[in-house]
C-alpha cells in the first residue's frame, strides 16, 4: 500500500433515509489515495447507499461527502471526472455493442480517439473480451457484462474507483487479472472502496476494511486490528464479521431446517 | 395433459400479463378476477344502451340497417381473430427476448401442448374483453333485426375463431423467436433496419386495422366476398355464418366443422413449434463483422454541440431504432396523422386554405416533440444509473437528450409542412409564419417533455413501459396542448380573419409569445433535470 498523503474519500456524518428506513447513519468514512478498503456488511446494511452518495447520484439528508476536496454535493461533475465506478449490477446499455459503449463512455470522459482505442483494445484484451468487442451487449453473459463494467470504470484512468461487487460472474482467470490490477492501481496511488460479500476475497486484497451494520459502521481497521477487537485472535475474516454482526449461529439454523 | 397445470400455468401467465413490470402490492386491479368484472361489464353497457337507443329507430330504417348487421355478423368472427392475432403480437414484441430464454416454464415439468393450451387460455383471458363488447352489442341488434336463430352460433363460432388467433399467436411467437435470431445472427445493421421497418409497419396496421372507416370497409368486403374465399381456412368461421343467416344447413354444418378442425390444427402445430423452439437461445448480435474497435469522431461540434451531446444523441438513436419497445414511438406519430388524413383522402370537399392543413402543422411539432422528449429518460430503464455515473452536467444532458427529438421533430415537420401546402395551400408568407411558430412548438414543447419526464419519469421496460407516468403524460399533453395553442393562436387569427389581421403584427406576437413561453420551460425544464441527476431514482 502507499502512503496515505491525502484522503480520497472523505464522508463526514453522513445520513440518508428512504422513507422511514435509515438507511445510512452519521457515518463517517475516510479512504486514503492508495488504499483499498473493504466495505462489508449483510444484506441492507446501507453499504450500496454509501456508495452512491459518496458517487454524488443520491442526495444525502445531512453530511459532508468529498473526493479529493472536490465537494460531491456542490461539484458532482467534477467530482465525478476522478471516480470510476462499476455498481453491484451493471445495467448497461443493451441494444449498444460493447464498443459503442465503452465509445460513448470515453466520449463522456474526454479521451482522444487514439487514447480511448488503445485503453479499450488494452482492457478487452486482458479480459479476454477482444472478439466480442463488435456484438450487442444483450447478448452477453452476466460476466461478459462485467467485465464491460470494469473496462467502462478503468478508462479515464480513475483517481479513486468504487467498486460494488466487482468480482460478479467473473471466470478465475479474469477475476485473478482484475485483483492483480487492483493492487497495481493502489500502488500507483489510486483509492479504492470495494464491496463484497465473499470476505475471503476482502482478506486477500483489502489493506483496511470497515464494517457496516444498520446504516452504522460497526468496526473498522486492518483483518488483524479486526481481530483484536473481535476477540478472535487467529481467526477468519468471516468468524470476525459474523461475530460483529451478530449472526454466528448459523449451525443452529441449518440444524433447525427440515429437509 | 394435467388440467391442474394448465389452469395453474394460463394463471401465472394472465398475471403475468395483468403485472409486467409494475412493482409493490398486488391490488384488485392485478387480480386475474378482475377480468371477469370487466367482461360482465362489456357485456352489460353495451346490451343496455344499444336495446333502449335501437328501439328508438323507426321501422322503414331497420329495412336499410339489415343488410350493414348482417355483415356484421359474418364478418365478427373474422375480425376477432385479426383483433387476437395483433394485440398478441403487440405484446410478444414487448417481451424481451432474455426474458423468454430464461422463462421458468423452460425447464419445469410443462409438456408443448399444455404450455400451448395455457398460454392461449390467458391470451383469450387477456382480450376476452373484446368478446364481451361484441356479445354486447350483437345480442341487442340480433333481437331488433330478427336474428336471434343465428346469434348462439355467431357467439360459439366467435369463441372458436379467438382460439384460432390464440393458436395463431403461439405459432408466431415460436417462429418470430427463430427468424429474429437468423435475421440479426446473418444481417447485422440490415436486420435492425428491416426489423424496425416490418415493426413500424405492424404498429401502423393495427392503428388502420381499428380504423373506423377502414373497419366499415372490410366489413363490407368481407360479407359480399365471403363466399369467393370459402377456400381460405380462417374465414371458415364466417362462411359457416353466411350459411346460418341464408338458412343453408348442411353447408354451415360443414364450414362449422372444418372451422373446429382448423382450430385442432393450429393447435398441433403451435404445440410441435414450441416442442423444437422450446428454448429460445440468447442472441449474439454481431453489428460489424470484424473485431476491431474504431472509435467514433464526433463533427457536429461546428454546430454548437459538444462530443458527449453527440454521442448521447447517438445513444438515443441506436435506441430508437434497436429497441422492439421503442419502435412504438415511431409509429405513433404516423399513427395519429393518420386517422386525421384519412377522412381528408375520402372527402371530395374542396381544402384550399382551410383549417385541416394548419392543424396537421400546428399538431406534428406538437406531438412528436412532446412524445420523444417526454419519454427520453423514462425509455433509460435501470441502466439510466450509467448517465449518473458519468461526468455529465445538466446542459449537457439537456442538449444531448433533446437533439435527436429536434432532428425528427425538424424532419417531420418540415413534411407536413410540404405536404399541407401541396394539399391545402395557405401562401408562402403564410408558411413561413407558420415554420417560425411550429419552430417555438418544437422548442418549447421538448423543454416542456424533457422537464416532464425528468420529473415523472417511468423507468418499467417492456411491453408496458410508458416510460412516463400517466400523471406526467397528462400534465404534458394539457401543457403542451396550451402552450401549443398560444403560439399558433396569432398565425391562426391571421389566417381565419382572411388576413385582417396582418402578419406585420401577428409574427411579432408570434414571436414574442414564443420567446417567452420557450424561455419559461426551458427553465422548468434545467431545474427538473438538476434535480433529477442529483438523486438516483431508478
Amino acid at each position: 500500500m502507499g502512503e496515505s498523503l491525502l484522503d480520497a474519500i472523505r464522508a463526514e456524518s453522513v445520513s440518508k433515509s428512504f422513507g422511514t428506513v435509515k438507511a445510512v447513519i452519521g457515518l463517517n468514512l475516510t479512504v486514503g489515495s492508495g488504499e483499498i478498503r473493504g466495505l462489508l456488511g449483510p444484506n441492507g446494511s446501507g453499504k450500496s447507499t454509501t456508495m452512491k452518495v459518496i458517487m454524488g447520484i443520491l442526495r444525502p439528508d445531512s453530511g459532508k461527502v468529498s473526493v479529493y476536496d472536490v465537494d460531491v454535493l456542490k461539484r458532482p461533475v467534477d467530482a465525478r471526472r476522478m471516480i470510476g465506478h462499476v455498481p453491484e449490477t451493471p445495467y448497461l446499455y443493451e441494444y449498444l455493442t460493447a464498443s459503442e459503449y465503452l465509445d460513448f463512455v470515453g466520449i463522456a470522459y474526454g479521451i482522444e480517439p487514439v487514447d480511448r482505442k488503445q485503453r479499450v483494445e488494452e482492457l478487452l484484451q486482458a479480459l479476454q473480451m477482444e472478439e466480442h468487442v463488435n456484438e450487442v451487449i444483450s447478448g452477453f453473459s452476466q460476466g461478459m457484462k462485467q467485465k464491460v463494467a470494469i473496462t467502462a470504470a478503468l478508462l479515464h484512468r480513475p483517481k479513486v474507483l468504487i467498486l460494488d461487487e466487482l468480482l460478479n460472474g467473473l471466470d478465475p482467470r479474469s477475476a485473478r487479472i482484475v485483483k492483480g490490477l487492483l493492487h497495481r492501481l493502489a500502488r500507483e496511488g489510486v483509492a479504492i472502496l470495494f464491496s463484497t460479500h465473499v470476505l475471503e476475497i476482502a482478506e486477500a486484497i483489502c489493506d483496511r476494511v470497515t464494517i457496516m451494520n444498520e446504516g452504522s459502521i460497526l468496526a473498522e481497521g486492518s483483518v488483524q486490528e479486526l481481530r483484536s477487537l473481535a476477540g478472535l485472535p487467529g481467526s477468519s475474516l468471516e468468524e470476525i464479521f459474523l461475530k460483529l454482526t451478530g449472526s454466528e449461529d448459523t449451525a443452529k439454523i441449518v440444524e433447525a431446517l427440515r429437509l | 395433459m394435467k388440467p391442474s397445470i394448465i389452469i395453474g400455468l394460463s394463471s401465472v401467465l394472465f398475471k403475468s400479463y395483468l403485472r409486467v413490470g409494475r412493482t409493490g402490492n398486488v391490488n384488485t386491479w392485478s387480480r386475474p378476477t378482475i377480468i371477469l368484472f370487466v367482461d360482465l361489464l362489456a357485456l352489460a353497457v353495451p346490451v343496455a344502451l344499444l336495446r333502449y337507443a335501437l328501439q328508438s329507430i323507426p321501422g322503414e330504417f331497420t329495412y336499410l340497417l339489415g343488410p350493414i348487421v348482417q355483415q356484421v355478423f359474418v364478418g365478427l368472427p373474422i375480425l376477432l381473430t385479426s383483433g387476437v392475432i395483433l394485440a398478441g403480437i403487440m405484446f410478444e414484441l414487448g417481451q424481451s427476448a432474455s426474458l423468454s430464454s430464461s422463462e421458468a416454464v423452460n425447464w419445469l415439468p410443462i409438456s408443448p401442448r399444455e404450455y400451448v393450451t395455457a398460454s392461449a387460455a390467458s391470451t383469450c383471458a387477456a382480450y376476452s374483453p373484446l368478446l364481451a363488447v361484441s356479445f354486447g352489442v350483437t345480442l341487442p341488434l340480433a333481437m331488433r333485426f330478427d336474428l336471434m336463430y343465428a346469434w348462439p352460433l355467431m357467439v360459439v363460432l366467435s369463441i372458436l375463431a379467438f382460439l384460432q388467433g390464440a393458436f395463431i399467436v403461439e405459432i408466431l411467437r415460436s417462429g418470430m423467436n427463430r427468424v429474429s435470431s437468423i435475421v440479426y445472427r446473418k444481417r447485422g445493421r440490415f436486420g435492425i433496419i428491416s426489423r424496425l421497418a416490418l415493426l413500424t409497419f405492424i404498429f401502423v396496421t393495427i392503428q388502420l386495422a381499428f380504423n373506423p372507416y377502414i373497419l366499415y370497409y372490410a366489413l363490407s368486403t368481407i360479407a359480399s366476398s365471403v363466399d369467393y374465399a370459402w377456400f381460405v381456412p380462417m374465414v371458415w368461421p364466417s362462411v359457416a355464418m353466411v350459411n346460418r343467416i341464408r338458412l343453408e344447413i348442411p353447408p354451415m354444418v360443414l364450414f362449422s366443422t372444418l372451422s373446429t378442425i382448423f382450430a385442432s390444427l393450429m393447435f398441433e402445430v403451435a404445440s410441435r413449434l414450441r416442442k423444437m423452439y422450446w428454448c429460445p437461445p440468447p442472441m449474439n448480435i454481431m453489428i460489424r463483422s470484424s473485431a476491431d474497435y474504431r472509435p467514433t469522431a464526433t463533427t457536429l461540434s461546428k454546430f454548437g454541440f459538444s462530443p458527449l451531446e453527440v454521442a448521447i444523441a447517438l445513444k438515443e438513436l441506436r435506441s430508437l431504432v434497436r429497441r422492439k419497445d421503442m419502435a412504438r414511438f415511431i409509429a405513433v406519430p404516423i399513427m395519429m396523422v393518420i386517422p386525421l388524413i384519412l377522412p381528408m383522402a375520402f372527402s371530395s370537399y374542396e381544402y384550399s386554405g382551410g383549417s385541416p392543413g394548419f392543424f396537421m402543422m400546428a399538431f406534428v411539432p406538437f406531438v412528436v416533440t412532446l412524445m420523444l422528449s417526454t419519454i427520453a429518460i423514462g425509455q433509460e430503464g435501470r441502466a439510466v444509473v450509467n448517465i449518473y455515473i458519468l461526468p455529465i452536467s445538466a446542459t449537457e444532458f439537456i442538449k444531448g437528450k433533446l437533439l435527436l427529438t429536434w432532428i425528427i421533430s425538424g424532419i417531420s415537420t418540415l413534411g407536413i409542412v410540404g405536404i399541407s401546402e401541396i394539399v391545402t395551400p395557405i401562401g408562402i408568407e403564410d408558411i413561413f409564419a407558420v415554420i417560425l411558430a411550429c419552430t417555438f412548438v418544437t422548442l418549447a414543447g421538448s423543454f416542456l417533455g424533457l422537464g416532464v419526464g425528468s420529473r415523472h419519469p417511468d423507468f418499467t421496460l417492456g411491453s408496458r413501459g410508458r416510460y412516463v407516468t400517466l400523471g406526467g403524460f397528462l400534465l404534458g399533453l394539457f401543457a403542451g396542448g396550451a402552450i401549443t395553442f398560444a403560439i399558433f393562436a396569432p398565425i391562426a387569427l391571421h389566417l381565419s380573419s382572411a388576413h385582417r389581421f396582418g402578419l406585420g403584427t401577428m409574427l411579432p406576437v408570434t414571436l414574442a409569445v414564443g420567446s417567452i413561453l420557450t424561455y419559461m420551460v426551458y427553465r422548468y425544464c434545467e431545474k427538473g433535470v438538476v434535480n433529477f441527476l442529483a438523486n438516483l431514482k431508478a
